[in-house]
């Protein structure tokens, strides 16, 4: 049983789907799954769903899942569960009432303020950024930001993981390639943590997954899913349909079928090991009809964020979606707004956990200034969620009195004790007279943030001798294995 | 700094009324000079408040209350300072113009300008132009400040001026001027000798006045 404050605080600020809607969306979604199913191209996955009584068309690889099973086997994941940090001091509690910030995965580009030019991502840059990241105090674990273009293409998780170990003491948002690829990541955690059973005990990252939509598990996807329930890893699996293309464009129908992929995958894992750990997460997005390329960055995204906030909640998970998404490439007003809506709608709608800091361009590019200007945006939305505070040191009745018609209330003790908690305060947005403004250069916040920047130096403490020499024995290894022929 | 001192200077700087009152008395008892207690602990203290507005590691009401239990100090100080000898940094007169009741700004600055050492004599709101041109006869400022929040009343701040000119007293004072909608260009156009755009800022260019 939640106590008063825990009920208090998984109290969305912002909904928009009625108990009933979500009950429609619940069901109708088992309906998907079990009329339809889901295609899983993975064999050792169809025997475990055949032997729970699944349904399963070999010849079409389509699995028709029981509602009784979805329900029962959704009811095993944990309603909460942490990560921890590299020196396993900070805890992260994921869980319904919380929300938290990260950055995003996957980017191939990285946008150099300096020279004004975008280029391919390296794996110094993806250590640089990974050391950005880690310094921002209101980024509160980091997920894996790219994909390094001169690390090899099969192991290029181990490449990942191997470099956020290095680069930053937060819990880490990791995805893996594979069986092999889940082995590896727990032989690297297993060197950073000391031991097999210290990982266990403070998981330091989780696998981010994601289904084939419309409704398919590919090999890779559904591979690495039961190998990471089978290590203990918290998963989180995150549908991308795109309303229009890989879903019907109607935003009800896309989230009925995202619900049902996201819940088809989560029976497979609960399967494989039930109270494995899952963040019930979606990328429901939609097309833009002008180029058939995505958009993530309008209000249809923020409504998308707002359900799957809801439906997450209906089942009491964990759950994350691109919350500082957007479409534009600029860090300018197009950013600042598209990312503003999705996060405050995402946040006040109770998304455990917002993506997307740093990033321009959908999830293409990072952009270093922005990570300055998201960390901001991120610290107001706090703000704005902790709300008005209403007792009676708030109320104030016995300042009002004091100060009493024609005074002022600067110089009270009330004011000084208490505007720090209540008032919010900017730490690179401009409030200051436009002469001051003007004598300092006139700056608008992106060039604010880009000379930052250059004065900002990497500080994360490195890992010690062993430990670095550990983690890229797992890389090389991998490597070779890679290399040699089967 | 004398340890008696350093506590003085600490709690001004945590705005500890009670506490600056005590210390000073301690100070004095156990012998300090009065010259020190007060450049040392005070105006060192609040000058630290002032860099720390600047970097704005501190906020306005933190300032006030530092400049606050400052001032509290001073008052017990003061009679034996008069007694040693002790000179002011400067006298000021301060006052928002004619037609403008808004108080916080100014007294912002009173206070602050207190605490870097000058004697400030606060004139208060709504104060007329032929208002500060006696204040400056009787009390003789090296310096007088103008303050005004409307874009309507600090027009009074060129009046202000004019009368201080009528009366023969213009050459005799530096005029500051300040308040939300004054800038440095206004203040040029009027022939006042200095713009701030803050209260810290506005010691710095007091004491470059002098």
């Amino acid at each position: 049983m939640p106590g008063v404050l825990e009920v208090w605080l998984a109290t969305p600020l912002l909904t928009l789907l009625s108990p009933d809607d979500q009950k429609r969306i619940h069901t109708d979604s088992l309906r998907v799954l079990e009329e339809v199913g889901l295609q899983i191209l993975e064999p050792q996955a169809l025997e475990i769903l055949t032997g729970h009584g699944a349904r399963v068309d070999r010849a079409r690889q389509r699995v028709h899942f029981p509602p009784d099973l979805v329900t029962a086997s959704v009811a095993r994941a944990p309603h909460a569960f942490s990560l921890f940090s590299r020196d396993g001091a900070r805890e992260i509690r994921l869980r319904q009432g919380e929300v938290y910030f990260t950055t995003n995965g996957y980017a191939v580009h990285l946008y150099d303020p300096a020279s004004g030019v975008r280029r391919g991502i390296q794996q110094k840059d993806l250590a640089w950024v990974t050391q950005l990241a880690d310094s921002m105090d209101q980024i509160d674990f980091y997920s894996v930001m790219a994909t390094p273009a001169d690390a090899p293409p099969e192991t290029n998780d181990r490449y990942q993981l191997a470099i956020s170990v290095a680069n930053t003491t937060k819990p880490i948002w990791n995805t893996a390639y594979g069986p092999e690829g889940v082995r590896d990541a727990v032989a690297i955690g297993t060197a950073v943590r000391g031991s097999r059973q210290a990982l266990r005990e403070k998981p330091l990252f989780t696998l981010d997954l994601t289904t084939l939509s419309p409704l398919q598990l590919d090999e890779r996807q559904a591979g690495t899913m039961i190998e990471g329930a089978r290590q203990g890893l918290p998963i989180g699996i995150s549908p991308g349909p795109i309303a229009g293309a890989t879903a019907p464009v109607t935003l009800a129908g896309t989230i009925v079928q995202a619900n049902a992929e996201l819940l088809g995958a989560i029976t497979l894992v609960q399967l494989v090991q039930a109270g494995t750990p899952v963040v019930f997460t979606q990328y429901t997005r939609s097309l833009d009809m002008a180029s058939g390329g995505v958009t993530m960055g309008g209000p249809e995204f923020a409504l998308f964020r707002i359900a799957t906030a809801e439906m997450a909640r209906f089942y009491d998970l964990p759950s994350r979606g691109g919350g500082l998404i957007a479409d534009g490439k600029a860090c300018d007003a197009q950013v600042g707004a598209e990312k503003m809506l999705n996060v405050l709608a995402a946040s006040l709608a109770g998304l455990t956990i917002s993506a997307g800091a740093g990033f321009v361009d959908f999830i293409n590019t990072i952009r270093p200034e922005q990570l300055l200007i998201d960390n901001e945006i991120i610290s107001q939305v706090r703000r704005l969620r902790r709300g008005i505070t209403l007792d009676g040191g708030s109320l104030a009745l016995d300042v009002i009195a004091q100060v009493g018609p024609g005074g002022n209330y600067l110089a009270q003790d009330h004011t000084a004790s208490n505007f720090r908690s209540e008032l919010w305060f900017p730490k690179l947005w401009d409030r200051k007279p436009w002469s001051v403004w003007e004598a300092e250069g006139g700056k608008d916040v992106a060039r604010r943030a880009a000379e930052r920047l250059q004065a900002w130096s990497p500080k994360v403490p490195p890992l010690t001798e062993d430990v670095e020499r550990a983690v890229w024995d797992v890389v090389r290894e991998a490597d070779g294995k890679v290399a040699r022929p089967r | 700094m004398h340890e008696l001192l350093k506590t003085v200077y600490d709690d001004v700087i945590n705005g500890d009324r009670p506490a600056v009152e005590a210390g000073v008395r301690a100070a004095m008892e156990a012998g300090q000079p009065v010259g020190s207690i007060l450049s040392e602990a005070l105006i060192g203290a609040m000058k630290e408040v002032g860099e720390r507005f600047e970097r704005q590691d501190f906020y306005v009401p933190e300032m006030l209350v530092a400049a606050r239990a400052m001032q509290a100090g001073l008052t017990i100080l003061k009679p034996h300072l008069v007694q040693a000898g002790v000179p002011a940094a400067g006298k000021v007169v301060i006052g928002t113009v004619k037609g403008d009741l808004h108080d916080i700004g100014k007294s912002l600055v009173g206070m602050m300008m207190e605490g870097a050492g000058f004697e400030v004599i606060d004139l208060g709101t709504d104060v007329g132009p032929e208002k500060f041109g006696e204040a400056v006869r009787t009390h003789k400022p090296q310096l007088v400040g103008l303050s005004a929040l409307l874009t309507t009343t600090m027009q009074n701040m060129k009046a202000t001026l004019e009368a201080l000119e009528d009366l023969g007293v213009r050459d005799q004072v530096k005029v500051m001027v300040g308040g939300a909608p004054v800038t440095d260009v206004f203040a040029k156009e009027i022939g006042a000798d200095g713009y701030a755009p803050d209260a810290s800022r506005a010691v710095t260019l007091a004491k470059s006045l002098l």
